[in-house]
Order: structure tokens, then C-alpha cells, then sequence
């Protein structure tokens, strides 16, 4: 039960965490560098 | 039962998200991808909020009574007030853990969130440090001490809070105490990833300066409450035991007090850099040791209700932060060299370097009073110390700070002219004539000879910095508006003189209260008077209470026209266990402290009775400090660092 809960409550964290990766370059602007400079 | 499923699966996706933010932080960083690292971050953000779900659950538990939770059961029953429920929450083992990992995983997102400042890459080495501290606590609560754990078969009631636990103190020292060890491990993060990244300048320092505060306050205030709560729960006239408990809440306190002065060195000078990284590392390893102490039982305290099984587990976990932190410190020891020739003696960075090694020497006094029942246990001979041993090793050192803390705000940096020799003539003035006057009082004890004189000189120097900016006021021509701007501009600076006032405000109540301290014991039949340091007490009788918990035996006293009540209490839900009750009458110059010892069947009664000089000043004191550190800071505009050369050299490429 607890193994279910976890798994749940990852799957709805999921999108906000992955929200970097998720975003298309439109919305995230592609100003925005996938490296940093220092 | 609902419940502990959503609160322990709420552990467990913490613990996952913790770990996977710790290592995608540390690669993230180490590859400079800006996408990954905040996708760390967000992991961090999101272990926060699983963290806050469970401790709201658990607290749900607490005061919906929920006991299929053993936690709930073994901290807390019908009887209890719903105030002392709540806070059951952090008043066991599991609870405590719970709300520290709260307190890092909120103080850890707000310092993330601001950190655009010190750049990506240390910002991300300081989120997989923070992560991987997390993702230690939230492994013992899953696995090792979970506050969901679910009982076979509910019971009807719970056993209930320890009785010296049922106590106002409850609601505020320990969270105090609390959020302040967890609140060390910001600043340490970020000095260890600013290691990491070979970033010796001082962004780290403007980053995490109010974070340190922020601990440094919390101690401090978690150190006068828990005074404070000793004083008015524990019965015995004092209110500072050196407990090992008590030593290492102090010792973090110590180091960072030392940090805090140290760091203005290298923002200001470019110097101490390797004291300031070794001062905020040795903090954090401090508050990791006393955590191992207080929870594994290893030396005998006072505070044995926290003793558990976890203690190895904390023991692993000091010996992995000891061997990251010094190893890092060893690695990068090339790099945090000052960057010019030696400072002068005499001068304000001398005196914070002295100030370094004078509280490092108290760190060590306190650091070995407290391991020597464990090192020489090993040996074969179990041996304690004392009161008396903490008073002779760190008593010289502690004058010493005091003198230090007389004379180093009037030391101008660089190098000190005729101009500093000449100010020294107010706190020297005043030393001299405190001295004078207790010798002519009588005084004759060297410790209260030296001890008040040099508190006193403290307040004397902070009075005086304070007239000179009155003067430099009036001369720019006075008016509300430009005191304001005046104070405002240099704020930091006069709120920490406000804290050195408080501290003076501070030891002069405590060497009042240690070297003038009187007790005498009586046994008085009711009408029966009796007189201590020229306070009349008279014994009125005796009456018993029944309250919701528990029941009182009441022996009340007259002090002129005040009714003291010094109390037994016994509580019969929980075996009949009993707890004396103290009576205070508290005024700024004495208290009257009297306890009840014991009732006889005659109607008389044994008490032991105190005469306190000045304790209220110890508390006073204490708010003082903290008023200090909050006018000195709140809402302060970040401190601008001034670049320091001599970048230090890093294997993982350019920082």
C-alpha cells in the first residue's frame, strides 16, 4: 500500500520536476541556454 | 489507518526524489546543464513538499487521535491538552527527525530560490548537498524510525507525553532548538559546494549570511528558552547544567558566532577565507555529533527521553560529512591562502582572527567535557566532569572574549592609531570604576571581579558607539528623518551592537545569579515564617487540586502581598508519576525561587527556597540579542561583495 502511494504521488511530482525537460523551446524560450558559462 | 499509508508513501517518494536530486544536482553541476540542474532543483522543491504532506498527516494523526499509529500512542493520550497533541509532533524520536528534515527542506528551497546570485553550478552543488543530507534523514524515517508505523491492535488511549514534557516550554523550546540545528546545514552547504566549484570569493557568505543568521538566531534563542525552561520546570535553582545536551547545542553556537564575525573579514579584507569555509563546516559537523549524542544515549544527560536506537545510524552519517568535509577542506587548502601580507596585530581583522581562536578553545573545553565520558570509558575508566571544570578551562577564555568584545568594535580595520588608544579610556574607564566599586561592596570573588567589569566595558563600548553616532547626527543637523537614514544605512552594524548590549545584559545576570546565589531548607508548619537573603516568606497551608491530566498538591507561601504556589503533581494516568512544581516571584533584582520537597502528615511541609539575584537579566538578555539580530538584518538589501582575486584552482573545469 505504501509502494502504491509512493508511486502515485511520483507520478503526479513528475510533471512539475521534469517541466524543464518537458517544455518546447517556444515556451521556455530559446534565449535559454542548455549550459552554463561558469 | 488511511493515514499512516499516506504519510509513510509520502516519506518514500520524498526519499527517491531526495536521491535523485542529489545525484542529478551533482552530475548537472559538474556538466554545467543548466535544463538538469533545474530539473534538481525541482526535485528538491518536490522532496519539500512531500515532506510538508507527511508532517501535516502526522500532525492530523495527532490531533484526530489516531492511535494505529504507534507514535501517536506513545506520545500523546486523550488527557493531553490539544496544544501539548500538537506538539507531539516534534516530542519524539521520529516526530523530531520529521520536522527537521521539514525545517532543511524548507529553509533548503528558500535559499535555492534565491540563489541566482552565487551561479548555476555552486547553487547546484549546494542542492545535491542539501538533497543528499535530506535523503540521510528521510531514510531513517522510512526505514529505521518511521513516526507511521502501525500497531497490530488499536489501543483505546494513548500513554501519553512525559510529565516534565507537559509544559509551555514544550511549545516553544524545542522547535526553537530544533529548526536551528536543521538551519545549519544551509550555510554548510553551500561553503562545501562553493569548495566544490573552486569559489573561494565571498558569494557564498552574501548568500548564505541570513540563512547563518537565521541558525545563529534560532540557537540562540533555542539556548535562553531552554535556560529558561530548565530554570522554571527542573526544580534545582539553576538553569545552565553543562549537560552534554546542553554542550552541543551550545558548541554550533559557538562556531558560528565566530563565522558571523569572521566573514565580515573576507568580505570586507579578502582574508580568513579558510577559516570562514573550516568555521561553517565545523558547525554543521558539530550539530551532527550532538544529534549522534543526544539520540544514541552514549553519555549520560539529563535528557535520556531522547535516547534511541539510531544512534549508529548518526554515527555513519558524522562519519561520512567528517571525511567529505575535511577531505574537501585538504584538497582545496592550496587555493584559501590570503591573498596579501599578514594583518597587523592591532587591528579589526586581528581581532576577529583572536576572536576565531578564542572561541575554538572554548569549542574544544566544551567539545572535550563532553567526550570524555566516552573516551575514557574506552579506556577502562569512566570519568565525568564537572561544573567546576567547565568554569576553570573556559572561564579564562570567555573573560578573554568579553575584553575582545570591549575593545574590537572600537578597532578600525587595517591598522589602529592613536584615535583607538584613546577611545579604549570609556570601556576602560568603566572596568575600572565596576572593579572599584565591588571591592568596596565587598566583593572579593575573582571571577565577579572580573567578570561584571568587563560586561559592564562591553555595554560602555556599545553606549559609546552609540553616542558617536548621535554626535555625527546632530552635526549633520539632526531631524527624524535623517536618524532614520543614518541608522538604516549602517543597520547591520548597530544591530549587532544592539546583540554585544544584550550579551552584556546577558552575563552580568549570569555571574549575578552563579556567584551570589543563596538556598537555605526549611520544614514549616502552616503560619510559620521564614527568611532568606532578607525575603520573608510564610507558609499559608496546605490544598489539593484536581486538574484534567493530573493532580496537585499545593503548599501556597506568602511574600508580601504575592501568593506563591509551589506545587507536587501527580499524574495517575501515567503510573503516578510525579513532578514538582516551582514557585517564582521575579523581579530584576532577585527571584524567589521555591520548591516544594516533600509534605508530612501533620500538615507541615519541606521546601527549598532560592534567592536568585538578576535572572530576569539573563532573559532580558536573551531578547535583547534576538531584537538585535532582527532590527540588524530584517529586510536587508543583499551586502555587495567586493571580488577578491586569487581563484582557486578546480579539477571539474572552469567555475
Amino acid at each position: 500500500m505504501t509502494l502504491v502511494v509512493a508511486t502515485l504521488l511520483l507520478f503526479f511530482a513528475g510533471p512539475f520536476v521534469l517541466w524543464p525537460l518537458i517544455r518546447t523551446p517556444d515556451e521556455g524560450g530559446d534565449a535559454a541556454p542548455d549550459r552554463v558559462g561558469r | 489507518m488511511i493515514l499512516a499509508f499516506l504519510g509513510a508513501g509520502a516519506l518514500l517518494a520524498g526519499l527517491v526524489l531526495a536521491g535523485f536530486s542529489a545525484l542529478l544536482s551533482f552530475w548537472a553541476g559538474s556538466a554545467q546543464n543548466v535544463v538538469m540542474i533545474q530539473v534538481g532543483r525541482r526535485a528538491f522543491y518536490a522532496t519539500a513538499v512531500m515532506i510538508l504532506g507527511a508532517s501535516a498527516l502526522l500532525e492530523v494523526a495527532l490531533l484526530t487521535h489516531d492511535f494505529s499509529l504507534a507514535y501517536v500512542v506513545e506520545h500523546s493520550d486523550l488527557s493531553t491538552p490539544t496544544a501539548l497533541v500538537a506538539a507531539a509532533f516534534y516530542g519524539g524520536q521520529e516526530g523530531s527527525l520529521l520536522y527537521w528534515a521539514l525545517i532543511l527542506g524548507v529553509l533548503g528551497s528558500a535559499s535555492l530560490l534565491a540563489s541566482a546570485k552565487v551561479g548555476l553550478r555552486l547553487a547546484a552543488y549546494a542542492a545535491g548537498i542539501m538533497a543528499a543530507i535530506l535523503s540521510f534523514f528521510l531514510v531513517v524515517l522510512v526505514l529505521v524510525a518511521s513516526p507511521f508505523d502501525v500497531l497490530q491492535i488499536t489501543p483505546p488511549d494513548g500513554l501519553g507525553l512525559n510529565p516534565v514534557l507537559r509544559d509551555g516550554g514544550m511549545l516553544i523550546h524545542p522547535p526553537v532548538v530544533l529548526a536551528g540545528f536543521a538551519s545549519f546545514a544551509i550555510p554548510f552547504s553551500f561553503a562545501a559546494a562553493a569548495l566544490l566549484a573552486g569559489r573561494s570569493d565571498a558569494a557564498w557568505i552574501a548568500h548564505t549570511r541570513r540563512f547563518a543568521l537565521v541558525a545563529w538566531g534560532l540557537q540562540s534563542a533555542g539556548l535562553v528558552l531552554g535556560m529558561w525552561w530548565a530554570y522554571h520546570v527542573l526544580g534545582w535553582g539553576g538553569y545552565w547544567g553543562w549537560d552534554p545536551v546542553e554542550n552541543v547545542a551550545f558548541m554550533p553556537w559557538l562556531a558560528t558566532t565566530a563565522y558571523l564575525h569572521s566573514s565580515q573579514v573576507q568580505e570586507r579584507r579578502g582574508r580568513l577565507r579558510g577559516w570562514n569555509f573550516a568555521l561553517v563546516i565545523l558547525a554543521f559537523l558539530l550539530v551532527v555529533f550532538g544529534t549522534f549524542i543526544v539520540r544514541s544515549g552514549i553519555v549520560p544527560s539529563v535528557h535520556t527521553f531522547a535516547v534511541s536506537t539510531i544512534g549508529p545510524w548518526f554515527f555513519g552519517f558524522l562519519g561520512v560529512c567528517l571525511l567529505f568535509s575535511v577531505g574537501l577542506l585538504a584538497f582545496r587548502a592550496g587555493g584559501l591562502k590570503s591573498p596579501a601580507e599578514p594583518a597587523p596585530a592591532v587591528s579589526r581583522e586581528g581581532a576577529f582572527a583572536l576572536q576565531n581562536l578564542l572561541l575554538i578553545g572554548v569549542i574544544a573545553v566544551v567539545l572535550w567535557g563532553t567526550m570524555l565520558p566516552l573516551v575514557s570509558g574506552l579506556l577502562g575508566q569512566p570519568r565525568v566532569v564537572g561544573a567546576a571544570y567547565y568554569e576553570r578551562a573556559a572561564g579564562p577564555l570567555f573573560a578573554a572574549l568579553l575584553a575582545l568584545m570591549a575593545a574590537g568594535p572600537l578597532v578600525p580595520w587595517r591598522h589602529a592609531g592613536a584615535p583607538f588608544w584613546r577611545s579604549l579610556r570609556w570601556p576602560g574607564g568603566v572596568l575600572a570604576l565596576t572593579v572599584a566599586v565591588l571591592l568596596v561592596a565587598g566583593v572579593r570573588s575573582l571571577p565577579a571581579l572580573v567578570g561584571i567589569p568587563l560586561a559592564l566595558a562591553v555595554a560602555a563600548t556599545v553606549v559609546y558607539e552609540y553616542a558617536r553616532a548621535a554626535g555625527r547626527w546632530r552635526l549633520a543637523g539632526g531631524g527624524w528623518s535623517r536618524a532614520v537614514a543614518m541608522v538604516g544605512k549602517r543597520r547591520r552594524r548597530y544591530g549587532a551592537y544592539l546583540a554585544h548590549l544584550g550579551l552584556a545584559v546577558l552575563v552580568v545576570g549570569l555571574a549575578a545569579s552563579h556567584f551570589w546565589q543563596q538556598e537555605k531548607d526549611v520544614t514549616l508548619s502552616p503560619g510559620q515564617q521564614v527568611s532568606v537573603a532578607g525575603y520573608s516568606l510564610t507558609y499559608a497551608g496546605l490544598q489539593n487540586r484536581e486538574l484534567t491530566d493530573h493532580s496537585e498538591q499545593v503548599a501556597a507561601m506568602t511574600l508580601g502581598d504575592q501568593t506563591l504556589e509551589p506545587a507536587r503533581a501527580t499524574y495517575a494516568g501515567l503510573g503516578g508519576q510525579s513532578l514538582t512544581h516551582v514557585a517564582i516571584s521575579s523581579s530584576p533584582l532577585a527571584d524567589v525561587y521555591v520548591v516544594l520537597a516533600g509534605t508530612n502528615g501533620d500538615g507541615s511541609a519541606s521546601f527549598r527556597i532560592f534567592v536568585n539575584p538578576m535572572v530576569s537579566w539573563i532573559w532580558s538578555g536573551g531578547v535583547i540579542i534576538i531584537v538585535g539580530v532582527l532590527l540588524g538584518n530584517a529586510g536587508e538589501r543583499r551586502v555587495v561583495v567586493a571580488p577578491v582575486a586569487a581563484p582557486v584552482r578546480s579539477p571539474v573545469g572552469a567555475s
